[in-house]
C-alpha cells in the first residue's frame, strides 16, 4: 500500500469502519510514523467535534404529521395501498399541506412560540405550543393552489403574521400578527399586496 | 436506533402498506436523514421538504427494496439523489472548494481544535467544501459509514469516495489552521 493509499484510509480508520488486512496495514504505518499519527489524531478530533455539534431541530414529530396526512391523502385520491401491490407506487403529488408544515416550522424558529413535544419523541405524541394557547387568529386566509412554500414564507414574513392555527378542512390557516393590534393594519395591507397568491382573506377580530 | 434487521422488518411490512411502520423507520431515521441533508443544503426548510420526500418515496418504494444493502444505506441514497435534483432545479453551481488545495501534513490541526471555537470553525470549513467533499466526509464523520455504504449512497467507485475523503480532509484541515492563522507548511 502506498502512502497516500495510506492516508486515503485514515478517515476510516478514524471512524473505525476499517478491517481486515486493510486496518492492519494501516495501523502498522500510523504506529511507525508520526506525522501519520498525529494527521489521525487530528482526524479524530474534527469527527468527535463533529459529532458532538448539536444537531439542528428536525422535523421532528410535526414532520410524520405531515407525512401521514400526505399518505392518507394520497391513498384517499388513489385508493387503499393494498390495491397497488407489491410496492407502495402512486402518482406522486405535491399538496399544499407540506407548504403549511414549512410555515408552521418558520414561525416557530421565528421565536413566537416554542415547540415541545407533549411526550419523548422517539415515542410519538402530541405536540403543543408552550406559549399556551398562542394567540387569536387575526386573519384566516386560503393559500392559492400551486403557491410554493417560498412564497408562503414571504408573504407571512412580509405580513408580520406566524401562524396560529390550521389548516382546516377547507384549507383555511388561522394567523396572527407577531406585533399584535399595532400589526393588524400592516399585515392586512401586505396580505392584499400578496393578489392572487392568496384566495381568500378573512379578518376574525372586529 | 432500530438495528438494521428490525429496520430491514419494518421496510416489508411498509411494503405490505403498514403505515405504523413508516412512522416507526421515521422516527429511528429521521434525524440522521435530515442532518445529511441539512449538511448540504443551507435552507433548512428546504431540507425539511426533502426529508418529507424522502419518506414519501420510501412509502412508494419499499416494495423495490432488495436488502442487498443496509435500509439507512438506501435511504441515504435517496436523500443524496433528491438533494442532487434540489441543486439542479435551482441551476445552484457548487462552491468549489475555495482554499488552495496545498497538501498540508502538519499536526497542527489538532491544536486547531482544541480552541474554543472550533466547532464554529469546523461548521465554517466544512461549509467552504463542494457538495460531493461535504457529503463524503458528512458520511464517514457523522455516519460513520464505510468507504464501500458512502459509495453506494453516491453511486460512484470505492476509489473515488477514497479520493473524495481524503481531499476533504486536506481540505478541512488546511482551512482550520487558515482560520487559526497558522502558517501551512508548503
Amino acid at each position: 500500500m502506498t502512502r497516500t493509499e495510506i492516508e486515503e484510509l485514515l478517515p476510516f480508520l478514524a471512524n473505525d469502519t476499517l478491517d481486515g488486512p486493510e486496518r492492519a496495514e494501516v495501523e502498522a504505518a500510523v504506529a511507525s510514523d508520526a506525522a501519520l499519527a498525529a494527521e489521525l489524531a487530528a482526524l479524530k478530533a474534527i469527527r468527535t467535534r463533529m459529532q458532538a455539534e448539536e444537531a439542528e431541530a428536525s422535523p421532528g414529530e410535526l414532520g410524520l404529521a405531515r407525512l401521514m396526512r400526505d399518505i392518507d391523502r394520497e391513498s384517499a385520491e388513489t385508493g387503499p395501498v393494498a390495491a397497488t401491490p407489491p410496492a407502495n407506487v402512486v402518482p406522486i403529488s405535491r399538496l399544499r399541506i407540506w407548504q403549511v408544515a414549512a410555515a408552521v416550522v418558520l414561525a416557530l424558529a421565528l421565536g413566537q412560540a416554542l415547540l415541545v413535544p407533549g411526550a419523548d419523541q422517539t415515542q410519538g405524541g402530541d405536540f403543543g405550543l408552550a406559549s399556551g394557547d398562542g394567540p387569536d387568529a387575526a386573519f384566516r386566509v386560503i393559500f392559492a393552489p400551486g403557491v410554493t412554500e417560498a412564497e408562503m414564507r414571504g408573504i407571512i414574513l412580509d405580513a408580520g403574521l406566524e401562524i396560529v392555527g390550521g389548516p382546516s378542512a377547507l384549507g383555511f390557516y388561522d394567523l396572527a400578527p407577531l406585533d399584535g393590534e399595532a400589526g393588524m393594519d400592516a399585515a392586512r395591507t401586505a396580505l392584499d399586496a400578496a393578489g392572487p397568491l392568496i384566495e381568500t382573506i378573512e379578518e376574525t377580530q372586529d | 436506533m432500530a438495528s438494521d434487521q428490525q429496520q430491514r422488518a419494518l421496510m416489508s411490512a411498509i411494503a405490505g402498506g403498514d403505515k405504523q411502520a413508516l412512522a416507526a423507520l421515521y422516527r429511528a431515521l429521521e434525524k440522521p436523514v435530515f442532518r445529511f441533508i441539512r449538511s448540504r443544503l443551507n435552507d433548512p426548510f428546504e431540507a425539511g421538504d426533502i426529508l418529507h420526500d424522502v419518506f414519501m418515496e420510501v412509502w412508494r418504494s419499499a416494495g423495490r427494496f432488495e436488502g442487498r444493502s443496509k435500509v439507512q444505506t438506501w435511504i441515504f441514497g435517496i436523500a443524496y439523489r433528491k438533494v442532487i435534483d434540489a441543486h439542479r432545479r435551482r441551476g445552484r453551481m457548487d462552491v468549489t472548494d475555495e482554499f488552495p488545495d496545498t497538501p498540508d501534513d502538519s499536526p497542527d490541526a489538532v491544536a486547531c481544535l482544541a480552541s474554543a471555537e472550533e466547532a464554529e470553525h469546523v461548521r465554517h470549513c466544512l461549509g467552504k467544501l463542494k457538495d460531493d467533499h461535504r457529503a463524503a466526509i458528512s458520511m464517514a464523520f457523522y455516519d460513520d459509514m464505510t468507504y464501500a455504504e458512502i459509495a453506494e449512497v453516491a453511486g460512484v467507485p470505492e476509489g473515488t469516495v477514497k479520493t473524495r475523503v481524503f481531499h476533504a480532509k486536506k481540505l478541512l484541515m488546511h482551512c482550520l489552521e487558515g482560520l487559526m492563522g497558522r502558517r501551512v507548511p508548503a
